[in-house]
């Protein structure tokens, strides 16, 4: 595969507007088997064949058909599976267990082409907790990376899955983090996502709500920086009965940092009582960045309430002069706007380790928790 | 044959009637070389006009079909017929109007509501302008309200020229470019600095040939200090074949002008809206969108406000009720490309009986555009699940020195209302019609007092049977 198409909006709009999806050409290309200590009461399947897709990567029609079919669609879309399968990534299969939360670290080095994978399947009932890191060996390295890695998620009934992701990557890595998850009846997800630094970041995540009841709440917090770019898809397929999506985005843009937001909401026929919200935030640092959003809400179905909310720009001037008269000046004011943010999602993940890890890198020199 | 004596008379019987086809001329069906410069020699354009649809035509066979929206495949070229002139030529009387093209436009109100609250009309049937006046008092102001022919090729010859689809080039996309190819009819409004225009002008445009497009062309020019309330209205009779209208509607605003531009689109269920307005607007300026759609069986409608001036301001605000075999994708567009420039979007979308609405729009903010505003507000209401209704709005901002909200909402009518106000004596039909005339207050507000009314019973209208 020369080339990978990612992110495809799922209702697109005006070509001229270049938000339906990425093409790209920078592709990891060599499988990396995923170390980790895996729980004692986590399992591992002997199984690591990739699955690949036949799913047109622009084909809203042929994603919808899948997920109908109670099928993973990941979120930087079937492009992402193909590669997988073609490079013969062995995916790490995991049936999770409420004991022990599992953590997969992923240090990535100058000159990195790393593809991994892993699939997590959370039995009925249990509840789990999984971090991943993404961090590389050098983060103010200027060596080029490209790396890639996929989460999915078979969340079983009334079971739920926390994931935490935190992303501290060097400014010329390009990186593709994709996720797909499959909720049955109450299955929840959960995800925390930490973007701290890298240099091109293709984000996506989607969920396919299917079961009853079932609901997805994502927090995500970023800080693009330098040149950085940062290309997001979230979607919620929403089928089920009585489902709930809510996806908050906090994001700081500095310098010359490029970002593009995709979050949809999909109320489908037969999702009745679903509720869904999706909000934005972002505080523009400088006057060199490009700040980009396209929030949808699709809707087949009478009986949802689906909201979203965005503010984009600078903060209000009734904060600015609030603390401004408490001494303050405008440099430290952004300062403190800019932690406070990434500090309140960073305050939800559930490894210590990783609090910590991020408090030092936001907070350096101070004394942290 | 109910006439409009009324508003409260207002009934789907009212639109739909149609005439015997009595044509002057027709030219072919298709979309060819040779039909396009038989049209314009039948229309004795200047040389310029020909060239300019000549190139146009090329750009209209160059640029793809849009493929991110409604799917237009029921639309075929080669049988729509891109003129049809009426059996009469443009009257500045209606009692020179044939009684026929008369009586149509009697039916619509038209005649009626020039005596009462316009300052002048023009009235187009087919592809050809068949009446147009303007107030006495408004003339000696010095505005010009003209049909775009007469504009064309006489005294204003080079001011058409000059603005001529320069908002609107025939490479922004493809029904652009057919427009330039096959334009024909609309009208030219020039209002002179300071003038304000007390009372709204209006262009009513009527299809009634089956099969046929219509591709009149509306230039305005607000010069600088004016005021101008413009309204659109259009309709056409149901027929089993597709009709096309790919109009265009250009506004400049110049420094501290207001336009208010005011439509209420209720085409018949056949036909496909692919229809192009842009404004541009000058330092301090303003341009105010009232829109409604309620009729087309596809509807592509945007209208763009690009604000080039400092301090320039856009105010959209839109109702769109798509129900049975309708898709209705409209919104709008804003470029602010100025320093402390405002731009308010508010709009209501209604779903129901299988209709499809899509709200898709696009905010830009230029990096000079420092100190600028923009609110989005959209809404949407699903009156059953047979029904679909997508919000799509895109932001582009490239400034930290501005302020940029959206907000969107979907939902249904709650159960909770219905039910208050069934307990207060009125049956669910009614209690449901209420909610969602209310529903669409924020832009009945907007509109004179007649339109207003129409728009309200339009809306009762669309909800007969909305229930069961």
């Amino acid at each position: 595969m020369e080339k990978m198409y990612v992110n495809h909006l799922p209702c697109i709009t005006w070509k001229w507007l270049k938000m339906n999806g990425v093409e790209s050409s920078d592709l990891p290309v060599s499988a990396s088997r995923i170390t980790a200590d895996v729980p004692s009461g986590w399992t591992v399947s002997d199984d690591t064949a990739a699955q690949g897709s036949d799913i047109a990567a622009n084909s809203n029609a042929e994603i919808e058909k899948a997920l109908f079919a109670d099928k993973i669609v990941t979120g930087l879309g079937p492009d992402m599976d193909r590669l997988i399968k073609e490079a013969d990534v062995p995916v790490l299969r995991l049936t999770a267990s409420a004991d022990e939360p599992l953590v997969i670290e992923n240090i990535y080095k100058d000159g990195d082409s790393k593809l991994s994978a892993v699939e997590i399947t959370i039995p009925d009932g249990v509840d789990a907790v999984v971090t991943e890191k993404f961090i590389s060996e050098d983060v103010c390295s200027d060596g080029n990376a490209v790396c890639g890695f996929q989460t999915r998620l078979i969340i079983g009934k009334n079971a739920s899955v926390k994931l935490d992701q935190v992303q501290k990557l060097a400014k010329n890595v390009v990186f593709y983090n994709d996720i797909g998850t499959f909720n049955a009846e109450n299955g929840r997800f959960e995800l925390v996502e930490v973007i701290l630094a890298g240099g091109s970041t293709y984000f996506g995540s989607r969920s396919n709500l299917a079961g009853r009841e079932s609901s997805l709440d994502i927090e995500m917090a970023y800080l693009v920086k330098g040149k950085e770019a940062l290309d997001s898809n979230i979607a919620a397929f929403q089928r089920g009965k009585r489902t709930d999506a809510q996806i908050r985005v906090n994001g700081v843009l500095k310098d010359e940092a490029k970002k593009l937001t995709k979050a949809t909401i999909d109320f489908k026929t037969g999702s009745t009582d679903s509720v869904g919200s999706e909000t934005e935030d972002v505080l523009m640092m400088s006057d060199n960045v490009v700040n980009r959003t396209v929030p949808l809400i699709l809707c087949t179905e009478e009986s949802v309430e689906g909201v979203h909310g965005a503010t984009l720009g600078r903060p209000s001037e009734e904060i600015m002069t609030y603390m401004m008269s408490r001494g303050l000046d405008k440099n430290q004011i952004y300062d403190i706007m800019e932690k406070a943010r990434l500090d309140a999602a960073a305050a939800k993940i559930h490894d210590e380790q990783t609090r910590r890890e991020i408090a030092e890198y936001l907070h350096p020199g101070e004394e942290t928790e | 044959m109910k006439e409009k004596t009324q508003v409260a008379d207002i009934d789907r019987s009212m639109y739909d009637f149609r005439n015997e086809d009595k044509d002057a001329y027709r030219i072919e069906n298709g979309l060819t070389e040779e039909i396009v410069l038989k049209l314009s020699e039948e229309k004795g354009d200047p040389e310029w006009v020909r060239e300019f649809r000549l190139k146009s035509l090329k750009l209209y066979n160059e640029i793809p079909v849009p493929d991110w929206g409604p799917d237009i495949s029921g639309l075929n070229m080669d049988e729509i017929v891109t003129y049809v002139r009426p059996n009469t030529d443009m009257k500045t009387d209606w009692k020179d109007v044939p009684d026929e093209i008369k009586d149509t436009f009697e039916k619509l109100g038209i005649p009626q509501a020039e005596v009462k609250s316009l300052a002048g009309v023009g009235a187009q049937y087919d592809s050809e302008l068949v009446y147009h006046n303007v107030r006495k008092d408004v003339e000696e102001q010095g505005v010009i309200y003209t049909d775009f022919e007469s504009a064309v090729k006489g005294e204003y010859g080079d001011m058409v020229r000059e603005h001529f689809m320069k908002l609107i080039p025939p490479t922004m996309h493809k029904f652009a470019a057919l427009h330039g190819a096959v334009w024909s009819g609309g009208s030219f409004v020039y209002v002179p600095k300071g003038v304000k225009v007390a009372i709204p002008l209006q262009s009513y445009f009527r299809l009634n040939a089956p099969g046929a497009g219509q591709f009149e062309h509306t230039l305005i020019i607000v010069d600088e200090g004016a005021d101008l309330h413009f309204i659109e209205g259009c309709s056409a009779p149901k027929y089993n074949v597709a009709n096309l209208h790919a109009g265009a509607v250009e506004i400049y605003v110049k420094k501290g002008a207001r336009c208010r531009y005011s439509t209420i689109e209720n085409w018949s269920k056949n036909m496909y809206n692919l229809n192009t307005k842009v404004a541009r607007v000058e330092e301090g300026g303003s341009i105010e969108w009232i829109s409604g759609s309620f009729g087309s069986h596809i509807s592509y409608l945007y209208p763009t406000s690009d604000l080039v001036g400092e301090g320039a301001r856009s105010d959209f605000t839109g109702i769109a009720f798509a129900n049975t075999d309708q898709n209705l994708d409209t919104g709008c567009k804003v470029a602010h490309r100025a320093p402390n420039t405002s731009s308010y979007v508010n709009t209501r979308s209604i779903s129901k009986g299988g209709g499809v609405n899509t709200f898709r729009s696009s905010v830009y903010v230029a990096p000079n555009a420092k100190g600028s505003k923009c609110a989005v507000s959209c809404t949407s209401l699903m009156l059953d699940s047979e029904s679909r209704s997508d919000t799509i709005p895109a932001m582009d901002i490239r400034t930290s020195e501005c302020d940029v909200g959206h907000e969107a909402k979907i939902g249904r009518i709650s159960d909770e209302t219905v039910f208050y106000l069934m307990s207060r004596g009125l049956s669910e039909d009614e209690a449901k019609a209420l909610i969602v005339s209310g529903f669409a207050d924020s832009v009945s507000k907007e509109l004179p007092l007649e339109y207003a009314v129409e728009m309200n019973n339009l809306i009762r209208l669309e909800m007969i049977g909305a229930i069961g």
